[in-house]
Formats: C-alpha cells, sequence, structure tokens
C-alpha cells in the first residue's frame, strides 16, 4: 500500500464517521418533521372538536366529547397530545368535560397506575396530568409523592397539589381536598430540607385558597421557621384578617428573623390598623435590620396616622435602610406623611440633617417622576408656601430693623 | 356585528377564546403578539379587545397602555387575561386603563359574560 | 478490509510516522542549519502535539456525550418544568436586569422593551449609560418619558466612573431606571447597575442582546430550586445574526450570509451551548457568559462585583464566586441553564474577530493568572482539581500548540524533513477529528433544542463545520496567541506603573495582588457590547 492511500485511508476513515452522523442529523430532523406533520393531518380536523369540549356548553359539547371519546386508537394518539395541552387551561365544564373524557380514554386511570412507576419522568407526568386536570380524588396520591425519592417529583406533585385542591377541582370527594392538599403541601416543607422548593408550595396553598385557612393558622406554631414564614406570606395574600393577632406575635417573638420579616410583610399587607403597635414595636433599634425594614414598609401600606410620629424619628436613622424604607413609607401614607415630610425636608419641623437630606430626597423623587398623587402635590405646594411666606416675612423684619 | 381582537402568544387560548366568542355571535380577530395587537387595534373596526398580561415584545400592559395614549383607541375596551390573581398585579392591569380582567385558567363562560358586560357599559 | 490489510496498512503507517520519532542522536543539529533545527524540532514537538490534538478533541467528544445526557434529562422534563405556574408565585423571588450600553443608539430602545417585556412577576430593568457620546441616553428618555430624580444609589460594590444622574419613567409607567456616569467601561457600568438593582437577583447581559420570552423566569427557577446553595446561574448564547426577529424576540432561527458569522454560530453550539451544559453536568461551571448571567445580588456585594481592572471580567467573577464561596466554606452551587437562550450579535468581520478573540484569550489568561493558586488546588474541589487544570492545558496552550503546528508542518515538508504524505496524512486525521466532534455538537443540537429548521441551513452549517478548519481556525489560533503575547509584554511594562495604580481591584476578597494589567490595554474598552468569553 502507497503513502498515498494511506492518506486516503486516513481521510475516508474520518469522512465516513462525519458522514454518518450528519445523515444522523438528518435522519432525525426528517423523522420529526414527518410525525409533526401526520399527526397534524390527523388532528387538525378533529381541532373543531376539541375546541367545542374545552369550552363546554350544552349539548354540542357532550356530543363532541363522546365523538372523542369514540375515536380509533390512531386517532385518539394524535390528539391526545392536544386534549392535554388545552388541559389546564379553561375551568368550568369545559375542564369537566375534558377530564371526563381523558377518564372515559383510559388516560386518567393510567395516570394514577404511573404515579407509582419505576420513572420519575413518568411519575412526574403523571402527577402533572392529574394537576392540569384539577382532579381531586387524586389528592392523597399526589400528597403521598411529596416523600418521592426525586425531588422533581415532588416539585410537580407540590404544584399539582394546588390545582387538585383548588376549589372548582373536577371528580368525587372534592369536599375533603382542600384540607387534606393544605396540609400535605404544609408538612412538605417541615423537616431539616424541604420537600419542595418553597416558592412552588406557597403558589400552590394560594391556589387552594381559603379552604386551606385553617391548616395555616395552625401552622404558625409550628416548630420549623420554613412552615411559619410561608404560611405568614400566604395567609397575608389570602387576606385572612383572623391572623392578624398570630401574626403580630410572630413579628414580636419569633426568634427566626427571615419568619418575623415575613410576617411583617403578611401584615402589612392585610392592612389590619391593631396591627400598628406590634409594627411600631419592631422597629426600634435592637431589632434585626431586615425586620425592622419590613415593619417600616407594612406601617406605610397599614396607613394608621398613628404610625407617623414613629416613621418621622426613624427619617435619620443610622441604618439607610431603614430610613428609606421611612421615607417612602410615609410618602406611601398619602396627604398626612406628605406634610410631614414636606415640612421637614424645608426644615420647617425639627429634625436632623440627615432627616432633611432624606425627606428632600424622596419628596423631590417623587415629584420628578411625577408619581406623587394630587392630594401630596398639594401638601407639598401649601408647604412651600408657608415657608416662603414666613421667608418674607423675615426679610421684611430685617429690613424694618 | 361587534368584532373582537384576542391577543395571546399561547394559540391554545387564541383559539379557544376565539371559538367561544364566535359561538356567542361575536367577529373575531386574532394576534399572535402585542405588536400585532396593536396594529390590529389601530386599524379599527375593533370593539373589545381580549389581551394577554405577558405577551413576549410588547406585553398586555404596555399594549393598553399604548392604546389608551392615542385619541383613536383611548376609548377602546380591554380585558386583561392573566395568569397572576394577585391584588397588585390586578391594580397595576387597571392602571394601564383595562376595564376587566379575567383570570387563567379561564371559564370561557365567564369570559362572555365579562365581555358582554364591558361592552354595555362602553355603549351606555 | 481484511485482517491482513489492516495489518499492512499499520506497518505502512509505521514508516513515515517512525521519521517523527525523537532521536537524540541528531539533537545536535539544533541551530547550526535551518533544517537541522527543523528536524529537531519535529522530532521533538510531532508526538507531543499530536497526542495533544487527540487529547483535546477527545475532550470535546467527553464533554458533548455528557452535555447530550444532561439535555435528554432537561427535555424529558420539559413538559413538567411549569414555568407558567412560577411566574405567578408570591414567592417568585425578583430580578434586576442590569444593561450596561455605550453608544448603543442603533438598538438600546428596542431591546429595552424587550427585556420589560420578559415573562417574570417582578422585575425591572437598570440600563447603565457609560458615558454614551451619541443618542443613546436622548432616544431613551424619549421612547420612555424619563425623568431625572434626585436619587442617590448605595455604595454596595465600588464603582470607578462618577454616577451623573438617575432616571426613571414619568408616573412610574414602567420598572426601569437609567443610570448616566462616566466612561469605566463594561465591568464598571454593570457595578453601578448593580448598585442601583433593588432586587435580590440580578442578571446581567448586554444591550444588544436579545432574550427568550421564558429566559427570566427558567434561569431564576434553580435558585428557587436550591435556595441555600445556588449563587449564580447562566443561560445558554447563541449568535443571533441572520435570524428572524420579531419585537425584540427570534422567531426564525436562520444561518447568517458570511462564513465569517457562519464559523461562529457552529463554535457557539460547541462550545456555549453543549460545552457548558457538559461542564454544569461535572458540577464544575466556572464560567458564566457576561451576555446572560443570573447572581444573587447580595453575594455580588460580598465578592465586590465585577472587577474592573480585569479585561476577561466574566470569567474573573465566576471563578471568584467559586474562590469566595469555597474559602469561606460554604457549600454553593453554579448551574448552567441550557435553554431558553440569549442571543447575541457576534463579529461579521475578520477585523472584530480578531480583536474580540484577542481580548478573550488575555482576559483568560490573566484571570487564570491572578487565581493561579486555585489551579491543581484540592482545597477548590472539581474546579481546582478539574476544570481550571483543563482551561489552562486545554484553552490556554491550545492556540499555542495548534499554532506551532501550523507552522511547523509545512516548514517540514518544504525541507523534506518528512514526507508530505504523512504529514497530509496527520493534518487530515487532526481536523477530521476536530470536524467530527463539531458535527457531534450540532448533533446533540439536533436532537435536543433543534432552533434551526431550515435544511439549507442545516447544509450550511455542516459546511461550515468543514470549512472552519480551512483558514479560520489557525487565524483564530492565531489571534489567540497574539493576545496572549501583548499580556506578556504588558505586563513587563506595567511593573513600575503598580505602586501608582493603586492595586484598587475592585474588593477582590482574597487578596489577589497582581500587576493591573488592564491599564496597558489602551484606553478603557469603548463598547460594552457583547463580550462573551470562552
Amino acid at each position: 500500500m502507497s503513502p498515498l492511500a494511506l492518506v486516503t485511508a486516513g481521510l475516508v476513515l474520518v469522512s465516513v464517521l462525519v458522514l454518518a452522523l450528519a445523515v444522523a442529523i438528518a435522519v432525525v430532523r426528517a423523522v420529526r418533521a414527518r410525525r409533526a406533520a401526520r399527526a397534524r393531518a390527523v388532528a387538525e380536523p378533529l381541532r373543531p372538536l376539541l375546541l367545542e369540549v374545552a369550552v363546554g356548553e350544552g349539548p354540542e359539547a357532550e356530543d363532541a366529547a363522546a365523538a372523542l371519546a369514540a375515536l380509533d386508537p390512531t386517532g385518539w394518539r394524535s390528539v391526545e397530545p392536544a386534549v392535554l395541552a388545552v388541559l389546564g387551561k379553561v375551568r368550568g365544564d369545559g375542564q369537566r368535560l375534558l377530564v371526563e373524557l381523558l377518564a372515559a380514554r383510559g388516560v386518567v386511570a393510567g395516570a394514577r397506575r404511573d404515579l407509582t412507576a419505576r420513572s420519575a419522568v413518568r411519575r412526574a407526568t403523571a402527577a402533572e396530568l392529574l394537576g392540569a386536570a384539577g382532579y381531586a380524588p387524586a389528592v392523597a396520591e399526589l400528597a403521598a409523592l411529596l416523600r418521592d425519592g426525586d425531588p422533581e417529583v415532588r416539585l410537580v406533585a407540590a404544584r399539582a397539589l394546588g390545582r387538585a385542591g383548588a376549589p372548582g377541582a373536577v371528580g368525587t370527594g372534592v369536599e375533603e381536598a382542600p384540607r387534606a392538599a393544605a396540609t400535605a403541601l404544609l408538612a412538605s416543607l417541615a423537616g431539616a430540607r424541604p420537600a419542595a422548593p418553597p416558592d412552588v408550595v406557597a403558589r400552590s396553598l394560594l391556589l387552594v385558597g381559603t379552604p386551606a385557612a385553617p391548616a395555616l393558622l395552625a401552622a404558625l406554631a409550628a416548630p420549623e421557621p420554613l412552615v411559619r414564614l410561608t404560611a405568614a406570606e400566604v395567609l397575608g395574600r389570602l387576606g385572612a384578617t383572623t391572623a392578624a393577632p398570630a401574626l403580630e406575635d410572630l413579628v414580636l417573638r419569633d426568634p427566626v428573623d427571615a419568619v418575623r420579616v415575613r410576617s411583617a410583610a403578611a401584615l402589612g399587607r392585610l392592612g389590619v390598623p391593631s396591627a400598628t403597635s406590634a409594627l411600631r414595636a419592631a422597629t426600634t433599634p435592637a431589632t434585626a435590620s431586615a425586620v425592622r425594614r419590613a415593619a417600616v414598609r407594612s406601617l406605610g401600606e397599614v396607613g394608621d396616622p398613628s404610625s407617623l410620629r414613629c416613621l418621622w424619628g426613624l427619617l435619620d436613622d443610622a441604618d439607610g435602610g431603614v430610613a428609606d424604607a421611612a421615607a417612602a413609607a410615609l410618602l406611601g401614607l398619602g396627604a398626612p406623611g406628605v406634610r410631614l415630610l414636606a415640612q421637614v425636608s424645608s426644615q420647617g419641623a425639627s429634625a436632623s440633617a440627615a432627616a432633611v437630606a432624606r425627606a428632600h430626597e424622596v419628596v423631590t423623587c417623587a415629584v420628578a417622576a411625577e408619581v406623587m398623587p394630587p392630594a401630596g402635590l398639594a401638601e407639598v405646594e401649601a408647604v412651600l408656601a408657608d415657608v416662603l411666606a414666613r421667608a418674607s416675612r423675615g426679610a421684611a423684619a430685617e429690613v424694618a430693623a | 356585528m361587534t368584532t373582537v381582537l384576542v391577543a395571546d402568544d399561547d394559540l391554545d387560548i387564541r383559539e379557544l377564546v376565539a371559538f367561544k366568542l364566535a359561538q356567542a355571535g361575536y367577529e373575531v380577530r386574532s394576534a399572535p403578539d402585542g405588536v400585532a395587537a396593536l396594529d390590529a387595534a389601530r386599524a379599527g373596526g375593533v370593539d373589545l379587545v381580549v389581551l394577554d398580561l405577558m405577551m413576549p415584545g410588547l406585553s398586555g400592559l404596555d399594549v393598553c397602555a399604548e392604546l389608551r395614549r392615542e385619541p383613536s383607541t383611548a376609548e377602546l375596551p380591554v380585558i386583561m387575561l392573566t395568569a397572576r390573581a394577585q391584588d397588585q398585579d390586578v391594580a397595576t392591569g387597571f392602571a394601564a386603563g383595562a376595564d376587566d380582567y379575567v383570570v387563567k385558567p379561564f371559564s370561557p363562560r365567564e369570559l362572555v359574560s365579562r365581555v358582554q358586560a364591558v361592552l354595555g357599559r362602553a355603549r351606555a | 478490509m481484511s485482517g491482513a490489510d489492516v495489518l499492512g496498512l499499520l506497518a505502512d503507517l509505521a514508516g513515515p510516522l517512525a521519521l517523527l520519532r525523537p532521536e537524540p542522536s541528531t539533537w545536535g543539529l539544533f541551530g547550526h542549519t535551518v533544517r537541522g533545527t527543523v528536524v529537531v524540532l519535529v522530532q521533538l514537538l510531532a508526538w507531543p502535539v499530536l497526542l495533544y490534538v487527540l487529547a483535546i478533541n477527545s475532550s470535546y467528544l467527553v464533554l458533548i456525550g455528557l452535555a447530550g445526557a444532561d439535555m435528554g434529562r432537561y427535555l424529558r422534563r420539559a413538559r413538567i418544568r411549569g414555568v407558567e405556574d412560577a411566574s405567578a408565585s408570591p414567592l417568585t423571588q425578583s430580578v434586576s436586569v442590569v444593561m450596561p450600553a455605550f453608544d448603543e443608539e442603533a438598538s438600546v430602545v428596542g431591546s429595552v422593551s424587550a427585556m420589560l417585556a420578559l415573562r417574570h412577576p417582578r422585575h425591572e430593568v437598570v440600563v447603565v449609560d457609560d458615558g454614551s457620546t451619541d443618542a443613546t441616553f436622548a432616544l431613551l428618555r424619549e421612547a420612555f418619558d424619563l425623568v431625572e430624580v434626585p436619587r442617590r444609589l448605595p455604595a454596595d460594590v465600588p464603582v470607578r466612573g462618577a454616577v451623573r444622574s438617575v432616571h426613571v419613567p414619568r408616573g412610574g409607567r414602567s420598572p426601569l431606571v437609567v443610570v448616566r456616569k462616566d466612561n469605566g467601561g463594561r465591568a464598571d457600568a454593570v457595578n453601578a447597575g448593580i448598585n442601583a438593582a433593588r432586587h435580590e437577583l440580578v442578571c446581567i447581559t448586554d444591550a444588544d442582546s436579545v432574550l427568550d420570552p421564558d429566559a427570566l423566569l427558567t434561569v431564576s427557577r434553580p435558585f428557587a430550586d436550591d435556595p441555600l446553595r445556588v449563587v449564580a446561574t447562566g443561560g445558554a448564547v447563541r449568535a443571533v445574526n441572520g435570524s428572524e426577529l420579531v419585537g425584540g424576540r427570534v422567531v426564525g432561527v436562520r444561518m447568517p450570509s458570511g462564513w465569517t458569522a457562519r464559523f461562529q454560530v457552529v463554535e457557539y453550539l460547541r462550545a456555549f451551548c453543549v460545552g457548558r451544559a457538559g461542564w454544569s453536568r461535572l458540577q464544575s461551571l466556572v464560567l458564566i457568559s457576561g451576555a446572560f448571567g443570573m447572581y444573587r445580588r447580595d453575594v455580588l456585594v460580598e465578592v465586590g462585583g465585577l472587577d474592573a481592572t480585569c479585561i476577561g471580567e466574566d470569567f474573573e467573577l465566576t471563578l471568584r464566586l467559586h474562590r469566595y464561596m469555597r474559602e469561606a466554606g460554604r457549600d454553593h452551587r453554579v448551574v448552567f441553564v441550557p435553554e431558553p437562550a440569549s442571543w447575541t450579535e457576534v463579529p461579521a468581520t475578520a477585523a472584530v474577530l480578531a480583536r474580540q478573540r484577542r481580548r478573550w484569550q488575555r482576559g483568560l489568561a490573566e484571570t487564570l493568572w491572578r487565581h493561579r493558586r486555585m489551579v491543581g488546588n484540592p482545597r477548590y474541589g472539581r474546579i481546582g482539581l478539574l476544570a481550571l487544570p483543563y482551561y489552562v492545558l486545554f484553552e490556554l496552550v491550545a492556540p499555542v500548540v495548534e499554532l506551532v503546528g501550523v507552522v511547523l508542518t509545512p516548514l517540514a515538508v518544504g525541507l523534506g524533513v518528512v514526507p508530505w504524505e504523512a504529514a497530509l496524512l496527520l493534518m487530515a486525521l487532526c481536523y477530521g477529528y476536530a470536524v467530527v466532534v463539531t458535527v457531534a455538537a450540532l448533533l446533540v443540537e439536533e436532537l435536543s433544542f433543534h432552533r434551526s429548521q431550515r435544511w439549507r441551513d442545516l447544509g450550511r452549517g455542516l459546511a461550515a463545520a468543514v470549512l472552519e478548519n480551512f483558514g479560520h481556525r489557525q487565524l483564530t489560533a492565531l489571534w489567540r496567541v497574539q493576545g496572549l503575547w501583548s499580556l506578556l509584554r504588558g505586563q513587563r511594562q506595567v511593573w513600575g506603573a503598580m505602586d501608582r495604580q493603586g492595586l484598587a481591584a475592585a474588593g477582590a476578597p482574597s487578596q489577589v495582588r497582581l500587576p493591573d494589567t488592564a491599564q496597558l490595554a489602551g484606553p478603557v474598552r469603548r463598547r460594552a457590547g457583547s463580550e462573551v468569553l470562552r
């Protein structure tokens, strides 16, 4: 064999590899395109039927659902992805019909079986489907999945519980579902490491809504800080004013700062004036900085006039973040707060230089950005006019002297 | 005939809303993103817009604010579709000039009744 | 081919290759004649170079394999990821997107609108106008109805260029803040942006980058999944040239028309999409590109932000984060999210590309030098023992080795030291292996995200995988060596200037002292454009 043939042989080897890979790419692409086209061709004519079911009203929807339920296996295989895609996008009768359709085709039963499948992806996919279906009877099984070994499966289970436990979920046993879901979700946060990401759990608890409130209230006394923290956050967002006393207690006494921060924020969202004294107490310098900031922000949100003096005193706080939050809170308090800020900034009220600078910054920023409400603007103008009048009186007095 | 413009980047939602509204006797146009929605609304002949809050390119809030800024579309009723049911988001939606909102996953029947109510108010 | 044929082939192969065997008896020829010198060099270097090339390509192949496994896992879970839900969670962490801009009048308004419209429940956009000399700010002011506010920014991380003013949209219409400052380079602008950022996560990007609509949600997802450990995440970076954009989002992926850009499309796929996924799988991702990275703001503040004195500031920051967390004994993770992506405009001309590659290589070398204590140090875990030695061996040295091969081979053939057939065979094998690697990366992309749809573009991609070996690769090696050279030259000059500069290297926590070489790179980098270090 000549050296030239050797060169050729080497090149052939490499080229064969490259060609094989290139052909693989082309085959993958072609197969994907073919499959998509074929699925479209079968599914396209069935699309109106699917839409009819999903918007779900009257005998037409029932007929359409019956037609889809009677499809031959090939037709169903092509339309199933579209059904699953629509699932979870509608509520009401459409959702119920879709779930009934899936149940009739054995998809729901298959998913429930898959919840214990060996493959983690299959377990998660099944949980996702039951969640999207808002299938209340599966709540207990989904709750069990929160103890799964795979973190992704637990995450999906937590998400699915929110939907399956939400009011308006379908299936039997609906009455018990929300409370069971809420309890399981909160329990998943207990333990050394949470079973599911807290933000996902919180979102699901919010979806469950008011039926979760008793479990959430009880969770405020849980030994795990993460449970207390999440319960506080969700109660605030649910507007559960009955939780206010317990939240006040947490703001003042919880050993974990993060819990105190969330509780303070929740009180601000609830907006109950009775929380003002607890929030004020949480602004004292001995408290952790993050807690103070949250308490100050919430004082602004609650908007009780009794917090004016407290916020004023914080304008020159050594902690810049607290001082900033106090200025912003005063701005948020509306006319009385703005009046106070304007007075401080024009040195009409006795205040330190730092307080004057802070008040000046927040007022001028708000005016320049035109985010100051009209009532506030009127206050600023009134104070300025007052200052000008006093200045000119002073000047007149000087001239007279 | 009353014409409703549906803007959502999710094809399923667009088709579902269009299907339901067509069933309820409206003429429906649809737009896959904020820019297309704005163009369609400006072109005229639209009586109400159903607007997804989170669309890439121009969000529903941007589109709504833009519609309000222009005299020709300032009075055009807008219903927001949103996956976020939190009070502050709803508040920003109203601040941007939305007339009503519907939470996703949505109930088609509720959507139709809101469309009717908003159109009724707009005509009154 | 029969067994005997194979044996015969191997025997024949041994002939010409034997010439390349080290032969100490001839080493005395070195320096006597040109031919003698080349003979010695070939005998000394041929085998090491050959093995090196085989090793580097094999390592790429391993990374691609790892990435393939990782992406498979990621894709199987695509349906269960629940991005929609994350967008509605009350506990989804809020994000400040920091966009440095220098003379970006052509695109700035479009990119800011697109950033504001990204899917996320609570994100703000912080644009830092780094002393632009064109209409960048005027256009922003007009488009977003900006008004100046007397807001003072906290000095959480040091900033060199003075902040001149802060602007927000009138009436608080959109969550946008524009900071104007004196020119100080991209890193300095980002630092000013970090100070202005009010949310707990900071996403660093470029004024000319285009993000996929779900990019913020998915890239912030790891922070929520593992809140105690994840400190930074990086997204995939793709080349946008030629693609179709509507309303600030990529709707049709196309191959660009010029070959310079096409080579880079393939290169980005190989290195930034597939390669990084491989590193992430090994839990040793040491590079988050400046075009798309997300960080916990508190950690950024702790480490002192980006180092404005360093050219490869992205690489330096990621490395410093690793180092800081390790030295503080804090368990941490840096995660790569392969999809969705950030799209960036790559240089379309060789001249601009040359500048970029010189910078990258220089930044790489500078950063590795600065953190040389980590290299091979078991204290830094996989980063110290695996990732950094790899970077030194295969990223830092690679262009030098390649250039040696490229120069020596024709010389040796020309002087008759090596028969041309043997040289051609070896070259073909080396570059052929490289093509195999690139096409394997293309296959992983096709199996996973297949963002490009057109058959024509597939052909172009395959062609680019082959053609990049005829010129582009060699030129790139040359540019990278030039980058190294400029660093070496610069370093010697700068020792004297060291004290004057006072080594104000922005708060590197670990007392890394190094001559301030960046000062010599001429004026501070003018353009705050897309800088993605390999």
